[in-house]
This record gives structure tokens, sequence and C-alpha cells, in this order.
């Protein structure tokens, strides 16, 4: 009965990949099939095969143009955004009481600890930059396209199957429990040591999944680094490279020497977990060995993490300044040194694991020496700003913030390089509330200002700027909130990762929650905005919404979008009379939205 | 070689000079002072060379990148970064000079990015935009007529009417 039972699953198996493959060859002419390039190929395509993209869900699934894959990114990091918040709203639910009164079980918080980490770093974070990356790389250096577009595809593809595995744990799976390892993995207790329930295979799916995000991000960034090296218009030049791209290209040259030392850590892992290899047991090659090989990935990832919303920042903020960027080449030559200086620092990580305390006076010289090309661009911003025309826009106040924000997790993270005050916060709340500063308040920062920056040129519409204001304002108090009661329980001594606390800490804990809770309905006012606004905002009515012409700061991209607007209205009907849709009533409706 | 790293060049390197010279100082710090002592030649191979490698990547990373872009200010023209590929983008050199010579008190100083803005006007249009913008008469979408050729100076006004709504302070 139950070998019959397999059979016809397998029968039925059999039957809907047939039915997959022969769907795909019927929508799809592989053969005649090319990849459009940037600024459309509709005009002057000749011969067969498809001159425009195929409709609907088709041509998201089968499209290797890189401003396509660019938004599949961007949706993809926005749903993982979503996710991953809502999962650190429920933890600062809990914590608003002392004791796990609000969730029940500190299990459950333990697993939404674990992938909130990995969810906003691996999912949300990374993706959110190679959506800009994708989308406007090729558009500023002048390229076609990225230099090799199918696995350009393949790397975004790779993405929602890493998500699904390592949120696994969370679906109503039987005999699968969410990851409560913390999203550092730490050995023992990740190798499924102990009478815990880290044997789980929720665990093992998690770290597949880790793998597939992985080996996304390699293929991304070696993609990056061929388009930048072979692709760009013959102009481009090294010296003419907008730092944008340059911090794109640094950040790629980190993902390829570090994902790849995650990946052979994350199998080694699994093969401790599941074949009784010994890497990372005590008899063989030690905990300790995951935290080197983990940190030496771990802190080029901050840096892969922030290193191009610096560079989004220093191509924005100057827009909005009505100057060039103050020290064009000391950002990029900074830009460089943290790349550089980020591979030997690892260790200031493991500052209390009892490493010899020569060797991590090292780690620690090397860690001070990279707080100088982070506060160069700091004072590269500020001098851009200084006496500068400035328009408060709200890409502009994301811009600001950023700085705002990156100064004091910059500052605080100075302190912790330094070994003897390492010792007393080390694993406090002080930690969180440091990575906190740059993660949230200055990389998602940094992406709201690219994103409000950019949406005219992706939707071709207005989001409404007075919800944009009140998205940052919301933003802008929470995060100092949430993440200065972080700083100040870390002081008082309160450990990180716990879901229950002693009762003088709940007050900085309230406060804290608070603060989250007004970055939860700042993040609902963003959603809304970007939704609604693209379907139905007003639409822009120049090539040039920001009015960069008149500080002569105009840039590539705003030129491609200019030309696009102007084939895409003479291919409407070529007359003198055209309009885009409805856009006389749209405006009104903005007008009104806009008082 | 001495014409790439001239002294405008080792100007913008020093940027990264400064990291090195603190890695350069803790590795005098620990020779000359010795804090921990007793290390033997392993262990003190190990915490050289977690100096010396991070010191010569910089420094091989700061003198390629340093020649590939002074390099190339040398070899071919010099643009504001994003408008290489722009049709009427001015070279670097001319709108410094331009600044220059205004600074100077130099008169007939041509605007580099002629064609946009030669009617100097550039603030009162912003203001202007953002007026409207506070009385809400800013998306009257005067010239929602298709302006094709807005970049031409004539319309700077009217597109800083209209495009200048999300572009102001009203908070």
């Amino acid at each position: 009965m139950e070998t019959s039972g397999q059979l016809l699953l397998t029968v039925l198996m059999g039957a809907f990949l047939l039915g997959v493959a022969a769907f795909l060859a019927r929508v799809e002419d592989w053969r005649s099939y090319t990849p459009l390039g940037a600024g459309g190929g509709a005009v002057g395509e000749s011969g067969y095969g498809h001159s425009e993209k195929p409709a609907g869900l088709i041509r998201w699934f089968t499209t290797v143009d890189h401003k396509d894959i660019g938004l599949l990114y961007g949706a993809y990091a926005t749903v993982a955004f979503v996710v991953g918040g809502l999962m650190v709203v429920l933890m600062r639910a809990e914590l608003t009481t002392p004791a796990t009164d609000v969730l029940g079980s500190a299990t459950f918080y333990n697993s939404l600890l674990t992938s909130h980490g990995i969810t906003m770093l691996f999912l949300f974070g990374t993706p959110i930059i190679a959506a800009f990356a994708n989308y406007l790389i090729p558009l500023i250096i002048g390229a076609d396209d990225m230099a090799f577009p199918r696995i350009n595809a393949i790397a975004f593809w790779l993405l929602p199957p890493g998500a699904l595995l390592i949120w696994a744990g969370f679906f109503p799976l039987p005999d699968v429990i969410p990851a409560q390892t913390a999203w550092t993995m730490y050995t023992p207790l990740s190798a499924g040591v102990g009478n815990g329930n880290q044997m789980n295979v929720g665990v093992d799916l998690m770290l597949l999944g880790l793998h597939l995000t992985g080996v996304s991000a390699t293929m991304g960034a070696i993609n990056f680094i061929a388009t930048i090296f072979t692709e760009r218009a013959e102009e481009v030049t090294w010296a003419n490279l907008d730092i944008f791209s340059w911090t794109i290209l640094t950040q790629s040259g980190l993902i390829l020497f570090a994902f790849p030392l995650l990946g052979s850590a994350l199998v080694m892992l699994l093969l401790d977990r599941n074949f009784a290899t010994t890497f990372f047991a005590v008899d063989g090659g030690g905990p300790i060995l995951w935290q080197h090989l983990f940190w030496f990935f771990g802190h080029p990832e901050v840096y892969i993490l922030v290193l191009p919303p610096m560079g989004i920042v220093s191509y924005v903020l100057p827009r909005f300044s009505g100057r060039k960027l103050f020290g064009f080449k000391f950002v990029v030559y900074s830009t460089l040194a943290i790349g550089v200086l980020s591979f030997g620092v690892w260790a200031h990580h493991m500052f209390t694991t009892g490493i010899d305390p020569r060797l991590r006076a090292s780690f620690m010289a090397v860690s001070l020496a990279i707080a100088i090309p982070s506060a160069v661009k700091t004072f590269n911003w500020i001098t851009t700003m200084w006496n500068g025309k400035i328009r408060l826009t709200a890409p502009m106040l994301f811009c600001i913030g950023f700085v705002s924000n990156f100064i004091i997790g910059g500052v605080t993270g100075v302190f912790l390089a330094s070994i003897p005050v390492d010792l007393v916060l080390h694993d406090t709340y002080y930690v969180v509330g440091h990575f906190h500063y740059i993660v949230m308040g200055a990389i998602t920062f940094a992406g709201m200002a690219g994103i409000y920056y950019w949406f005219p040129l992706v939707t071709g519409r207005w989001y409404q700027r007075r919800l944009a204001k009140a998205h940052f304002w919301l933003w802008m108090i929470g995060t100092n909130i949430t993440f200065f009661a972080m700083v100040l329980l870390g002081y008082g001594g309160m450990p990180r990762r716990y879901a229950t606390y002693l009762p003088q800490f709940a007050t900085l804990h309230q406060i804290a929650s608070l603060g989250a809770f007004l970055l939860l309905v700042g993040g609902v006012i963003w959603v809304y905005n970007v939704f609604v606004s693209w379907m139905e905002g007003p639409r822009v009515e120049s090539g040039d919404p920001w009015n960069l012409d008149e500080t002569d700061l105009n840039t590539a991209e705003w030129d491609w979008f200019d030309a696009k607007r102007e084939t895409s209205l003479a291919a409407t009907d070529g007359g003198e009379e055209v309009k885009t849709d409805g856009g006389r009533e749209v405006d009104g409706e903005d007008d009104d939205a806009a008082k | 070689m001495a014409e790439i790293f001239d002294r405008d060049t080792l100007l913008d390197l020093t940027v990264n000079v400064i990291p090195l010279g603190i890695i350069l100082f803790f590795v005098a710090a620990f020779v000359l002072i010795d804090p921990f002592g007793g290390l033997d030649f392993y262990g003190r191979v190990l915490q050289m060379g977690l100096l010396a490698f991070p010191f010569v990547a910089l420094a091989i990373l700061t003198y390629v990148s340093g020649k590939a872009i002074a390099g190339d200010e040398k070899r071919s023209a010099v643009f504001f970064q994003g408008q290489a590929t722009l049709d009427d983008a001015p070279e670097k050199h001319e709108v410094e000079e331009a600044i220059e010579a205004e600074a100077t008190g130099e008169v007939d100083v041509g605007d580099p990015y002629d064609g946009s803005d030669d009617d100097g006007t550039d603030a009162d249009a912003e203001e202007e935009g953002d007026d409207d913008a506070a009385d809400g008469v800013d998306a009257t979408d005067d010239e929602g007529d298709g302006d094709d050729d807005e970049i031409s100076a004539g319309e700077d006004e009217a597109s800083a009417d209209d495009e200048a709504d999300p572009n102001d302070d009203e908070a």
C-alpha cells in the first residue's frame, strides 16, 4: 500500500515536471531569445524573436535585463525587511516585561532573534544593495547590461529558495523547528552538542539556505567586478568612475574573498552536525576555530553592507547640497582602505575568548586604524553640506540621518575596538546598540535615501513627500530612542540575546520598545507610500525631476531617464499634444496631497 | 612614475597614509616597548604578521589605485562623478577654471555648463519653486504639454514650478 502510494506520487511528480517543461517551451522561444539591453532594444531590432519583453509573470521569471533583476532584488529585499521587522516587533513586545509574558516562551524568542539577524543581514541588506547596483551601475557607467546577464538572473533566483530554507522552521512542517543559534552560529551550540534542541533539522536547513545566499552573493560580485572592469563606456575612466560604482567594486572584492570562506565554514559545520567530523569539536579543531572562520567572513561582511550605502550617500547628498562631493578622491581611496583593512580586524569580535593578549593587541591596532577612513568620509559629507544650498527633500533627510547616526554608531564602535573597554562591554546591549546604529541608523537610512531619490527614475512617478517625511522623522526619532536606550542598557550590564531580564532594566527596555514601535509605524508608512505611489502617484513631468541641471549636478542615469521619456513619448503617438495618461488630474491630486 | 605621482596625487593619497601610520606606530611600540614580553619567535611572527599584512596590502592597493586613477587623469578627460557620459558636461578643469576666474573678479566668465542655465537665475528659480510649492500652486501642470526640450534655459522656472514640490523643505 505504501509502495503504491509512493509510485503514484512519483508519477504525479513526473507529470508535473513534464507539464512545467511543456509550459516553458511554449511560452519561451529559447533559440531566438536575445536579452534586451539597457535603454530598450525595441527600436531598431530586426528579424524575428522577442523584441519586446514577454508580458506578465513570464517576464519576471525569464528576465535577464539588469533593471528587471534590480527590481526583483528590491521586491525580495522589501519582503525580507518586512518579515525581519515584524520578527523584531514581536521581540520588542516580549521585552516590555522582564519575564516571558508576551511570547510565553524563551525558545520562540531565541528563534526570532536568530532569524531576525540572518534575515536582515543576508536577505535584506545584501539584496537591497544588489537592487541598487543592478539597476543603476550599467546606467551610470554606460554599459549595455551586466557583463553576464544570465548569471545575474541565476544569482537572484538562488535567493528565494535560500529564504525558504532559512525560514523553514517557522513553517508548519512536522519535526522542524527554527534555529536558535543566533546569527553568529557559534559552536558548540550550533554543532548540536549538549541537551538542547539544536540537532534539529531546522538548523541544517538554515545553514543550507545561508549557503545558497552566499553563492548568490558571490555570483553577483563576480558579475559586478567584470561589468565595472570591462563594460564601462570609453569616457568612464578610473578617474571618472562614480563613487557608488567604486563602493560596489570594493564591496564585490570583499564578497569574493569573504563569502566563499563562509560557505566552506558552513559546509564544515554541516559535516560536523551530520557526518561526525570534528572540525569544531573540542578534541578536534576546537569551537574557537568556528569563531575565527566566521569572523574572518563576518567583519568584512559589515563593510560589505556599509560601503555601498556610503556610496549612495556620497552620490545623493551632493545633489541636494548644490555642490560637488568634497574630496571625491579621499572618499574613493578611503573606501579601498576600508576594503583591505577589514580583513585584518576579525578577532576584535573575540577579545574575550581568551586568545593571546599579545595577538589581541595587533587586532586592536588595525581596528583603530580602520576608523580613520570612515571618519574621513564623514568629514567629507559634512564639508560637502557646509555652506551648501541644501534642499531638505526626503532623500536628503535620510542622508543627513545617515551621517548623524553613523557618527554615533562609529564612535561607539571605536570604543569597542579598545581592548579594556571591550572586556567590560562585550556581549552587552552596548554592542547591540552600536551595531544597530550602523545597520539600521546608517545602512537602512541610506537605502531609504536611495529608494526615494531614484523612485521617480524607476517608477516614473512621485512618492507622497509628506508621508516620506513622516517616515523619516518617525525613523530618526525611533532609531535614536531604541538604540540609545540599548547603549545605556549595555552600560548597565544588560547582557544581549536574553528573552528575560532583571527588573532594574525594565524602564530602558520599555523605552527601547517604544522606539521600535515608532519604527514600525514609520515602516508601515513607507510600504504604503511606495506601493500606492507606484500604482497611482503623480507622473514625473520632467527628465530632470530633481532639478539637478540647476546646480550642474545632473548624472548619467537621469540622462538615460530623460532619453527614455522622450523616446517613449515619441513612440506613443509622435504628436505635439503628447501627454502622460491623466497627468493633469493626477497632478491635481498631488497638489492636494502635498498640502 | 614621478609624473603620475605628482604633488596633488600624493596629497590625495595621504588619506591612506594615516591608517598606515597608525599601524606603523603600533609596530614601533610593540618592538621598542614590548609591553607583553616573552613572545617566542612564532608568536612574534604572528603579532607582526597581523600588522604587516594589512600594512603591505593597503600600501600596494593604494599604489595601484593611485596609479590607475591619477594615470587616467593624465591620459584622458576628467569629469565630475556620473557626468562622463553626458553629452554637454564640461570637463572638471573647465569648471574649476571658471570658478577661479569668477573668484578673482574676472568679468565675462562663461558658464562651462552653458545651455542649461546661462541666465544666472539658479537661486531665483529654486526659491520661486519653493514658494510656489508652499502656496500649493506647484502642480498646476502648466508645462504638462510634454516639454521634450526642457533642458533649454527658458524653461527653468517652469520646471522648477512643477518639480520643486517634492524638493522643498516644508516639513
